[in-house]
């Protein structure tokens, strides 16, 4: 079996690690700017597909189907992003004879018009917020609609994603312009200005719930995900199981969600995404028809391979699994290491990794493409490593995931690894009490030890410039950053 | 003595060494630096803590420093150099070879108007390039070297005098 990896990134890497475990042969694409990436290295084999902009490569549905077919793949693996969610891509697939694995691609476009999953999701009983049932964009708003459903309300793009196309409107006078607003934006992002509101509801959690289907109307639940520490509508801590959630709830929960599988007839992994209110009501919010970013924890909890699961449902066309057999033990932290500037409002960043410590241990999962040496730069996603614990209870994952936290350290480039580690320390986060809408109101304090280790950088910094000044010619090593260094002490001699 | 301002988040310390002995913000602190490969990784000994560091250059003064839990810049200025400076921006602008190496270009004329950090002189040495920039904004005066000049440490190549201030 020879499997075509159509993504790049960590998210390739986990999936080539996925076919090692199968014995499976695997295949790389790559880019211009990936000829030298980890996950071109990394696979049996690696074609190449485009040049860097995404849509001449990685998007590039001719250019990946070619390279299938030139190694003669048996199936694709679409990663998340890029085509994981194109149900034109998936027909293609198909219609090459090439296993796609994923949903059948009728369910992929289900699952893309939010409209339409919503009113599959209402008709199998499961809750939706209220709100319109069909398309606001370029026809009269009835009068009213805002005040039945009750101001605040979200609009929002039927073709929706990565927080795109999303506006908030507090009166009947804003609603208009932000139908306007939310409908241009959503043509650019999506090319589709169709957008429907719904009623914002807050303070509320997100927690999503892993789903695995056969397409035969056999669909496992895999536990739930708490994902309520976003920052603009993009995940950024994420656990298992979601803290202080009832018995009685999360059984609800599950139900929901596997009654939206059956009414998709839903085959391979899914994530049915809800909100939670203070009063223990949920709501569905959509489903997200591939394996998702945060997939790490639930594997963590429960001892499942996700993707080696997903892989082998693929391959046979049966689940491996049975219900009973799926347990969560203790709880799984992830947090995103992202390449973004958070004093200079999120700004991606790009550089080269000059410096790399990555953490280990005992429960301590890092999925990533970083290495030494690797230029980053602001063609593709800014995710670049993800950081995972797994303890036997909230409180020694926390511990765990501080400790690992400061043990991850990147140079060459700013990350958000300080923000993550303020997070984490933050009371609110270490009490479970946290909502959607947190970081919009969260304030990196310092943390306690920040004074000393501030001195001791102070300390180190003069020592190094005091030895670099002081060391013998035949120490500085010719590269490129010792050269630097070098021509700098040479400078400085002088003036000793 | 030698005497090291490091200046983080806008806090100022005073690192002084003399020999073995360091002193931190007027403190005695015994301090020592094991270097752990070519490339900016060392660990520093202060008392019973043993840190590792990874230093690397920003640009002239300033560092990214990362340790465990922190990362940070700092920005180091010797006291001697400190004092240096303040006359050189008084005294003149003479560009001077700081290291042996060849002249790969000469990129201005004398009697130009140039910019502050405009690029005067490109020098190799070590097989790597290094451009000198007008230090401050002013007429290229004098030009001492030619394209393809060996020249030594020292060596005087761009005289820059500063434009009047209008």
């Amino acid at each position: 079996m020879k499997i075509l990896i159509a993504n790049r990134g960590e998210i390739a890497v986990r999936i080539i690690r996925a076919c090692r475990d199968l014995g499976y042969t695997s295949v790389a694409i790559y880019s211009d700017r990936d000829r030298e990436a980890l996950h071109t290295r990394y696979a049996d084999e690696a074609v190449y597909v485009g040049p860097t902009p995404a849509y001449q490569s990685y998007l590039n549905i001719d250019s990946v189907l070619a390279a299938a077919r030139k190694v003669g793949a048996d199936a694709i693996h679409p990663g998340y992003g890029f085509l994981s969610e194109n149900n034109v891509f998936a027909e293609k697939v198909e219609a090459a004879g090439i296993i796609f694995i994923g949903p059948s691609p009728g369910a992929i476009a289900l699952t893309g018009d939010k409209l339409a999953a919503r009113s599959i999701a209402a008709d199998a009983g499961v809750p939706v917020l209220p709100g319109s049932e069909f398309n606001l964009s370029g026809r009269e708003i009835p009068k009213a609609i805002g005040e039945e459903i009750g101001y605040p309300v979200l609009v929002k793009a039927v073709s929706g994603g990565g927080g795109r196309g999303i506006r908030l409107a507090h009166s009947d006078a804003e609603l208009a312009q932000m139908v306007t607003a939310a409908s241009q934006e959503a043509k650019l992002a999506f090319g589709d200005d169709q957008v429907y509101i719904e009623k914002f509801i807050r303070p509320a959690r997100h927690i999503e719930v892993q789903i695995l289907g056969d397409g035969l109307g056999n669909v496992l639940v895999i536990g739930e995900r708490e994902c309520s520490i976003q920052r603009r509508h993009q995940k950024l801590i994420e656990e298992s199981p979601a803290p202080g959630l009832d018995k009685e709830t999360r059984a609800r929960l599950y139900d929901a969600a596997r009654q939206v599988g059956l009414a998709l007839n839903y085959r391979s992994l899914g994530t049915v995404e809800f909100l939670l209110d203070t009063n223990q009501n949920f709501y569905f919010i959509e489903v997200n028809p591939r394996i998702q970013v945060e997939h790490p924890v639930t594997e963590m909890v429960t001892g499942i391979d996700l993707v080696n699961a997903q892989i082998l449902l693929a391959a046979s066309g049966c689940l491996t699994l049975q219900q009973d057999q799926i347990r969560m033990r203790g709880t799984a932290i992830e947090a995103r290491i992202i390449a973004e500037d958070p004093d200079q409002s999120f700004m991606p960043t790009s550089g080269q990794i000059s410096y790399l410590q990555i953490p280990s241990g005992s429960g301590i999962r890092v999925d990533t493409a970083l290495y030494q040496g690797m230029w980053i730069s602001t063609d593709y996603d800014s995710l670049i490593a993800k950081l995972i614990v797994w303890g036997e209870d909230r409180a020694t994952a926390i511990r765990r995931i501080i400790g690992a936290l400061d043990d991850f350290n990147i140079a060459g480039l700013t990350t958000d690894l300080g923000y993550l580690r303020d997070i984490v320390r933050s009371e609110e986060y270490l009490s479970g009490q946290v909502d959607t809408m947190y970081l919009e109101t969260f304030q990196s304090t310092d943390p306690i030890d920040a004074e000393n280790l501030v001195r001791e950088a102070a300390l180190a910094a003069a020592l190094y410039i005091h030895k670099m000044v002081k060391c013998s010619e035949a120490q500085i090593n010719a590269d490129v950053n010792q050269w630097r260094t070098a021509a700098w002490r040479e400078q400085m001699v002088g003036f000793f | 003595m030698e005497k090291y301002r490091v200046i983080i988040d806008g806090k100022e310390f005073l690192v002084e060494i003399e020999g073995d002995r360091v002193w931190f913000d007027g403190q005695e602190v015994y301090a020592g630096i094991h270097f752990l490969n070519d490339d900016g990784l060392f660990m520093i000994e202060r008392d019973e803590s043993k840190r590792e560091f990874h230093i690397k250059l920003r640009d002239e003064d300033t560092f990214q420093v990362t340790t465990r839990g922190l990362q940070t810049e700092a920005v180091v200025e010797p006291e001697r150099r400190r004092r240096k400076k303040a006359k050189d921006s008084t005294d003149s602008g003479m560009i001077k070879a700081p290291i042996p190496g060849v002249v790969m270009n000469v990129a201005v004329s004398e009697g130009d108007l140039v910019e502050a950090n405009q690029v005067l002189v490109v020098l190799e040495s070590m097989k790597m390039l290094m451009e000198f920039k007008a230090p401050f904004a002013g007429i290229v005066d004098k030009i001492k070297v030619v394209k393809g000049q060996n020249v030594e440490k020292g060596d005087e190549m761009v005289m820059l005098l500063e434009s009047p201030s209008d």
